[in-house]
Formats: structure tokens, sequence, C-alpha cells
């Protein structure tokens, strides 16, 4: 019935190649010292498989949490009680998404100190941005005359979120949580430079010692993870939104 | 079965409904008609709470409506507005479904409710029960919102230009059809529209607005064949009278006289006999068991004549 579908498919290929570059990591690591062989030898010594794990979880993480926190304060900001509030935030989001990501995580070391609960903290800060304002404006984009049908049928607010705003909005606010997603991904690269570990890890490295092995064995691994996580909620999006 | 006494809505110094008191009988079709930003459609959402007013008092079925929960309210009247409104990410059945869903109905009664008002509206419900509102004409969403405003079977329907985004072919067929349903259901109706003919054909009486408050209140002959008001006159310039014919049937106003031609039926309208006539040359059109004369057409509708007899 369902033709297999073209996100899906290229998304279940990169799933295979990501976990080939990290089951077999030496074979990899060999596979490009043959093309950027560099005066450096000692490739890295911790399994690829532990930055890898160290980098998901970090992401899924602050994910998780902003977008608890952005989807939450998004649809306060949207009510009656939080309309006020609406406008200064929107500004800030938009400020803030400007704010470059290397900064934002200088920023919290001195606050928060050195390691793990300081580069989480900073990504989820980051990923706050686009679903709020994705939150928001897909909120207020359903259009007015379906919400006063909604409302003139007797539906409580709740309801009207429950069964109206939330459902038209959805695409929108899917599309900010991918944003969010890939931009995390390639974000949590910096937190290694904060010491949270991850393959930062390798890529910090392989800057510090113009390694080039050692930077495109955390960049490639990072990167594949992004276009994963943006071909699969591109597909929830379109399947979820109506 | 709707009172509204001394009702003012402002917003800061601009009054929108201006010390206005109306009453609107049970079963009773009610054609609130004015230009655009006479206040006519606050006045219609005042009753249903979705305008808070400023002063007056406003009571449905004899109970004030502030002694209501709103949203039970609004649950106990269907609304229809005139860009419909459907849900677009729900199929004709959820949609028409919602207010039932609201109050808690099982699904068994709501699919009956939904195929019978399906059908009330003139759409097969095997055809249409699962469609999309994209999949709709205008025409047929303007059915369903119709059928979504009825579906928990409210006394009262309060209609805000249903049927303005419609093509005009399609209007008038919309507008029998309603006319016909809300007779036959006996709903009480207050119907807000700009459209002068639309208000004639459908209103039992017709209440004209303007700036706020009520210029003439009464029934579609007496506001265009006898207005004492110069805003009601210069608002019809000499409108509507055609439409007066349209809600008289031939066969109230025919003599037995008998005459030759392709014979009308009695259900035609003294408009489709007038229109013949001017068809035919002739001043007179046969009916079936009689004909109809353009004199008596005069006598029906013009002022002057009547005044003078």
């Amino acid at each position: 019935m369902r033709r297999p579908n073209g996100n899906i498919v290229a998304a279940l290929v990169l799933i295979v190649i990501l976990a080939m570059i990290v089951i077999y990591s030496i074979e990899f690591e060999e596979l490009l010292y043959r093309y950027f062989s560099t005066k450096n030898s000692t490739g890295s010594r911790t399994p690829l498989l532990v930055y890898f794990g160290q980098h998901i979880w970090m992401v899924l993480v602050s994910s998780v949490i902003a977008v608890g926190i952005g989807v939450g304060v998004g649809i306060f900001a949207t009510t009656k009680s939080g309309e006020e509030f609406r406008d200064p935030l929107l500004k800030v989001v938009n400020l803030g998404q400007a704010f470059p990501s290397p900064a934002l995580l200088a920023l919290v070391v001195p606050i928060l100190g050195y390691g793990y609960e300081g580069a989480l903290i900073a990504l989820v800060v980051y990923a706050l941005m686009p679903i709020v304002y994705n939150v928001v404006v897909g909120i207020q984009e359903v259009p007015e005359d379906i919400v006063d049908a909604a409302v003139g049928m007797g539906m409580t607010p709740y309801q009207l979120y429950k069964k109206i705003k939330i459902p038209l909005a959805l695409n929108v606010i899917l599309g900010g949580i991918r944003t969010a997603l890939v931009i995390n991904i390639s974000a949590a690269t910096l937190a290694a430079a904060v010491g949270a570990g991850g393959l930062g890890v390798l890529v910090v490295n392989g800057v510090r010692t113009f390694d080039m092995v050692l930077i495109l064995q955390g960049a490639i691994p990072v990167t594949i993870m992004a276009v994963i996580a943006e071909l699969l909620l591109k597909e929830a999006q379109s399947r979820l939104s109506f | 079965m709707i009172e509204m006494q001394n009702v003012t809505k402002s917003y800061g110094d601009f009054k929108a409904v201006d010390n206005l008191s109306l009453h609107v009988d049970s079963g009773e079709l009610l054609v609130i008609l004015g230009p655009s930003g006479c206040g006519k459609s606050t006045t219609l959402r005042l009753m249903n709470k979705m305008a808070e007013r400023t002063s007056g008092t406003i009571k449905i079925k004899d109970k004030d409506i502030d002694s209501f929960v709103e949203e039970d309210l609004r649950k106990g009247i269907g609304y229809v507005i005139q860009s419909i409104g459907l849900f677009p990410h729900m199929n004709v059945w959820k949609n028409i479904a919602t207010v039932p869903q609201l109050l808690g109905w099982e699904n068994s009664s709501i699919d009956r409710r939904v195929d019978e008002l399906l059908l009330l509206v003139g759409l097969k419900p095997e055809n249409y029960r699962y469609k999309k509102p994209s999949q709709l004409s205008g025409g047929e969403a303007q059915r369903v919102g119709v059928a979504r405003a009825l579906a928990s079977d409210p006394d009262i329907l309060l209609m805000d230009e249903p049927f303005g985004a419609v093509d005009p072919i399609n209007r008038l067929r919309l507008q029998k059809e309603f006319r016909q349903i809300q007779r036959r259901l006996g709903k009480t109706v207050v119907f807000v529209t700009h459209d002068i003919d639309e208000a004639i054909l459908l209103g039992d009486r017709i209440c004209i607005m303007n700036h706020g408050k009520v210029v003439s209140l009464d029934t579609p002959e007496n506001v265009v064949l006898h207005s004492k008001d110069d805003f009601v006159d210069s608002f019809f310039k000499g409108e509507g009278i055609l439409t007066i014919l349209s809600r008289k049937n031939v066969g109230d106003y025919m003599e037995e006289i008998p005459w030759e031609g392709e014979e009308i039926v009695q259900d035609s309208t003294l408009k489709e006999a007038l229109s013949l006539m001017l068809l035919t040359g002739e001043d007179r059109v046969p009916v079936k068991g009689g004909s109809i004369s353009f004199n008596r057409i005069l006598q029906v509708v013009g002022r002057d004549i009547n005044e003078k007899a």
C-alpha cells in the first residue's frame, strides 16, 4: 500500500553507514589514513564508540529538556495570561538564535564550571530558541476564523489547544524541533572544548595537532547524525501534520 | 427565545452596539441587516458571549446568559460564520461530531446523527463522511458548516453571513434549502447579512441596524413597502421589491379566469409569473386552475395603489 519513502530509505542507509563506522572504527581510521596521510600516526586511543555514545547522550538529554521547556513556554506565551510576555520573548529568542554557539559555551563555563553540566545547559538554551519561536508562531498562525468557530462551539481553552491549536500548529512546531536537533548535534561538538566529551574531542584534538584524520573521524559521524535527524523529523512532520 | 434589553457594547469611546433592545420569538428567523460596521455581527456575538457586553441584559429562554457557564451556553447554540471555519485537519465526520463529542455522546449515536445531518443538508453520507474540508467545494463546505451547527440539535442558531462566500447560483439554492430546513425543524435563527435580497428572502422579520442602533424592525413587506424612515429608504433604494415577489406564491393571488397558454404551477412565485409576463409580452399568464394578471401583482406590492385604496 504505502510506497517506500525516500526520507526513510535515505535515513536507514545512513544509519547503516554510521553503525559500520562506529563498529569498524579501526578499519575506518585506516581508510582515512590511506587518503589523508599526515605526519602524525597516532589515531585516537579511546574507542570511537565511547565518544559516539557521549555525543548522542548529550544531544538526547539536552533536546528532551529543551522540547519540554520550549513547548511549555511557547504555549504559555500564546495564552491570554502570557500575552504581554509574548513579544519580548520572541525578540529575545530571535536574538538568541543569532548568538554564536561557541560564545554561549564560553559564557557558561565561568558560571557553571568546566564539564558535562555546563555543556548540557548551553545546549538546552541553544535548542530552546527555535523551539519556542516555532511554537509561538505556529500557534499564532492558526487562522482566526477556525479558532472563532471552535470557541463559538463551546470549546474550553484546554480543548481548544488540544483539539485545534496544537494539531494545526504541529507542522511548524516539529519544524522547530528539527532545527533544534540538527543545531544541537553539531553544537555538541563544541562541548568537547569545555571538557564534556563527545565526538568533539576528536575534532578539537585534531585541530590542535593538525591531524586531518582525527578531525574527520569526529566530523563525519556528526554530519551523518545530523542528516539522519533531519530526514527522520522531516518524515515525522509530513506524517503527523494534516 | 432571545431577549436583549438596553444592551451596549463599547470599545473605548466607540459604541459598536448602542442601547439596543430586541427580542426573537421561538421558531422565528430574524435577519439583522445593515452596512458594514453597523454593529450587526457584534450584536450576534453578544448573544453567545463571543463578545462581552458593556451593559444591559440578554436572556436566552428566559435565563440571563450570565447564569450559564460560557462554554455550556455556546454548546447549546449553533454558530455558523462566513468563512465556515471547518477544521482542516478533521474529516467531515469529525467536524460535525465536534459538539456531540464535547457533550460526551456515544460514538454509535454520533454516527447516526452525522448521517442524518448530512442527508438533511443534501450530501450523501457515504460519499462525504470521510472527506477532508480541502476536498469540498464552497457550497458543500457551507452545507457541512450548517450540519455541524445543527449537530447537537440546538434550539437556536446564530449565523453570521453564512452564505457570503458562496457563488450566487449556489447561494440561492442554499438559501432556499436552508429556509425549508429551518421551517421544518422549527429552529430559532438570528441571521446576519448585508445582502438585501437574502434578508428579504429568508427573514420572518428584518432588523435594520445603523451606527449600533436598530433603525427599523418589521416584516420584509413592511420594511420594503411601508418604510417611514429615510435611512431605510436610502438603504433599499427601491431594491428588494422583486425579492418580495419571490416570497409569495402565485396560488394565493390567482383568479379563476381561464387563460390560453402554457400553465405555471400554483407553487410558482409572483416573481416567476412577472418574469413570464415580461417574456411573453402579455399582462396575464395561465396558472393551473386559472390565471394571474399584471394588475393583481401591482396590487400586492404597488405602494401607491395600496395607499389610495
